[in-house]
């Protein structure tokens, strides 16, 4: 690792995801920041080419050892920079033992990959991820139905969960279109028992429109903003 | 029996002409050309339009009337017309890099046409190659008013010839569309085919990339042609690739030109677009596509469901229509995640009043399961193979009944 890039101090805001029938967190996102809370593109613009897969890795290492000292009783959701999963034979393999010293188990893990990183190579990401989801790893296509491909790809690789895409969200107690979109990905993944998290919730009203149509997970700032190096309380209205 | 004549003229322009202005006058007059198997080359310089036709007598004459009367340019001065025995500038194209905007940046007012590049040195020698070295030397100028002059600072040269497609040899398929509910053919959508029947993959790696932009446009010009000719009285899908908005507008209307032409009504024009290269700038993309909506064209989004086709694009492009991808209908009758994929994006599409075309339908199996489920649009061999220079009957699966359009 370069020196640029053993340099770069990190750690780890936590956001809950919620389940607002059952009424409880059931996981929460570990969101990179910088040392002083700053957003994640000034931690990750920093690494240079050379060290992604490295870098990568200790991004893991930390988020798992900032959760175990908060005490996560949850699930964890992980996110991978784009390719290290494909790239590197055992991207996860230090992740999930290093959980394991810390007593979380591989099906409390939940590692979120985009619709573009799974398309650019199908065959060696299922191949990748379906060894890590024999010992339990759950997947969540993150971004859903911004990307390309999205619905093909549930055709071919079923994950345990997608979160639709906060563009679809946005105002969708207003919007034909989204309403549609999301009414039909609902359906699918219904059919499917693919779990939908409906991503970036800011208002009652988006989230009121999204629970009357059968979702129940959700993430966004009016359930909790991500706490830096802590577990935010998450709101539900009744 | 005269076969082959060329024209050459001088003329000044009265306005300026920007770059898009001088890409909009080229792709119209290549469009044009397309069809009339017109070939040369028109040469911009400090604003007098040099220019040198060449093709069928009728044909350069018909096209030389047209252009005296453009108010765009005055003071036409007709250098020469006589017949020739081959085109100077049939194959010029080939030597000479196709003008995009893009390129188009780097050749107005850098490329010096006769000293630099290997354009000049590449014309076949003849008579228009000796008086394209006479305005190289600096006679047959227009005449401008000083006003003019000092406007005109750009030079272009461009190749004016069509590709030929049909000289080529290539030719067009047509593949019903079919509306069980009206039990009628709606549409055929228009397929590229090899001299051979080779399908247009195969033809892809053969044209150089710097003319893909022509061959595009040309193309579509050909598929309306051919409807044409044979009687469409339903509509027309025509494939078309987005690219960036200065092409896009310039071969949409070059599409609804085409239309035009053939006395084919602008609402039986789908343009289906494409996987490739969709998302390159969609806003603007989208803004042009919505011009040409008022002027009635109608947007599919093809191959849905694959490559960059996204769930956000019902919202943002608002087609018309959409056609599922090969990969979602093959086999559906017996594939539990591709049932519910459908049934999800059928809900989405009757929510939203678009329709859902169920396209290489190959077996009765995959017809009858997507029937049940309410899809009403059909296209595939089940139905009807595409067939070269006919628009082809189609039959309902299951039953003997055929449909024409």
């Amino acid at each position: 690792m370069s020196d640029k890039t053993r340099e770069i101090c990190f750690s780890f805001a936590c956001q809950p995801i919620v389940d607002t029938v059952e009424r409880r967190v059931v996981s929460f996102e570990m969101l990179v920041r910088g040392t002083h809370g700053e957003p994640a593109p000034t931690v990750l613009k920093a690494i240079s080419e050379n060290d992604r897969y490295i870098f990568d890795n200790k991004l893991r290492e930390r988020a798992i050892e900032v959760a175990a000292q908060l005490g996560v009783k949850c699930n964890l959701n992980l996110n991978l920079l784009p390719g290290c999963l494909t790239g590197c034979d055992d991207a996860l393999a230090a992740t999930i033992e290093l959980a394991k010293l810390h007593g979380i188990g591989p099906e409390r893990l939940v590692i979120e990959v985009t619709e573009t990183e799974i398309i650019e190579d199908l065959s060696r990401f299922s191949a990748v991820i379906n060894e890590y989801r024999a010992l339990g790893v759950m997947v969540a296509i993150d971004d859903f139905g911004s990307g390309y491909s999205g619905l093909n790809l549930l055709a071919d690789f079923m994950p345990d969960s997608i979160k639709i895409d906060m563009s679809l969200i946005r105002d969708i107690q207003a919007s034909g279109p989204r309403q549609a979109i999301v009414r039909g990905i609902v359906r699918t993944c219904g059919d499917l028992g693919i779990d939908v998290v409906a991503e970036g919730v800011e208002t009652e009203q988006e989230w009121r429109w999204c629970e009357s149509e059968g979702i129940q997970l959700f993430q966004g700032y009016f359930f909790a903003k991500p706490g830096f190096e802590s577990l935010p309380l998450a709101f539900v209205p009744n | 029996m005269i076969n082959l004549i060329h024209l050459i003229y001088i003329s000044a322009a009265t306005q300026v002409f920007s770059k898009e202005d001088l890409v909009q006058l080229l792709d119209r007059a290549r469009a044009n050309n397309a069809d009339r198997d017109i070939s040369g080359m028109l040469l911009f310089e400090e604003g007098s339009f040099f220019q040198i036709l060449e093709g069928p007598p009728a044909e350069v004459e018909r096209l030389y009337a047209a252009i005296e009367q453009d108010s765009r340019h005055s003071q036409v001065v007709t250098i020469i017309k006589e017949p020739i025995v081959r085109r100077a500038f049939g194959e010029w194209t080939m030597g000479f890099p196709d003008v995009s905007p893009s390129d188009l940046n780097e050749i107005v007012g850098t490329n010096d046409f006769f000293s630099g590049g290997t354009a000049f040195r590449d014309c076949s020698p003849g008579r228009a190659k000796k008086i394209l070295s006479a305005f190289r030397d600096g006679r047959w100028r227009s005449h401008l008013d000083p006003a003019m002059q000092e406007t005109h600072a750009t030079r272009a040269a461009f190749p004016l010839n069509s590709l030929g497609l049909a000289r080529q040899g290539l030719q067009v398929a047509f593949q019903p569309i079919v509306d069980m509910e009206q039990q009628a053919i709606i549409s055929y959508e228009a397929l590229l085919r090899g001299p051979n029947g080779e399908h247009f993959p195969l033809l892809e790696g053969d044209i150089d990339e710097a003319d893909l932009d022509r061959f595009d446009i040309e193309c579509r010009g050909l598929a309306i042609a051919a409807a044409a000719s044979l009687g469409l009285r339903v509509s027309l899908n025509l494939n078309f690739v987005g690219r960036e908005p200065g092409y896009s507008r310039a071969a949409i209307q070059a599409t609804l030109d085409a239309a035009g032409r053939n006395a084919i009504d602008p609402m039986h024009i789908v343009l289906e677009i494409r996987k490739e290269k969709v998302d390159l700038r969609p806003d603007a993309f989208i803004r042009i596509l919505d011009e040409y909506r008022a002027a009635g064209i109608r947007v599919s989004i093809d191959h849905f469901g694959a490559g960059p086709s996204s769930l956000t694009q019902l919202e943002s492009y608002r087609p018309e229509m959409i056609s599922l991808d090969e990969q979602l209908v093959r086999g559906i009758e017996r594939n539990g995640p591709r049932q519910a994929i459908v049934r999800g994006l059928l809900q989405t599409c009757n929510d939203l009043g678009i329709d859902l075309v169920a396209k290489y339908i190959e077996t009765i199996e995959e017809f009858e399961w997507l029937r049940a489920e309410g899809v009403t649009l059909f296209q595939g061999n089940l139905l009807s193979e595409p067939e070269v220079g006919q628009l082809p009957d189609a039959r309902i699966p299951g039953n003997a009944h055929e449909l024409t359009q």
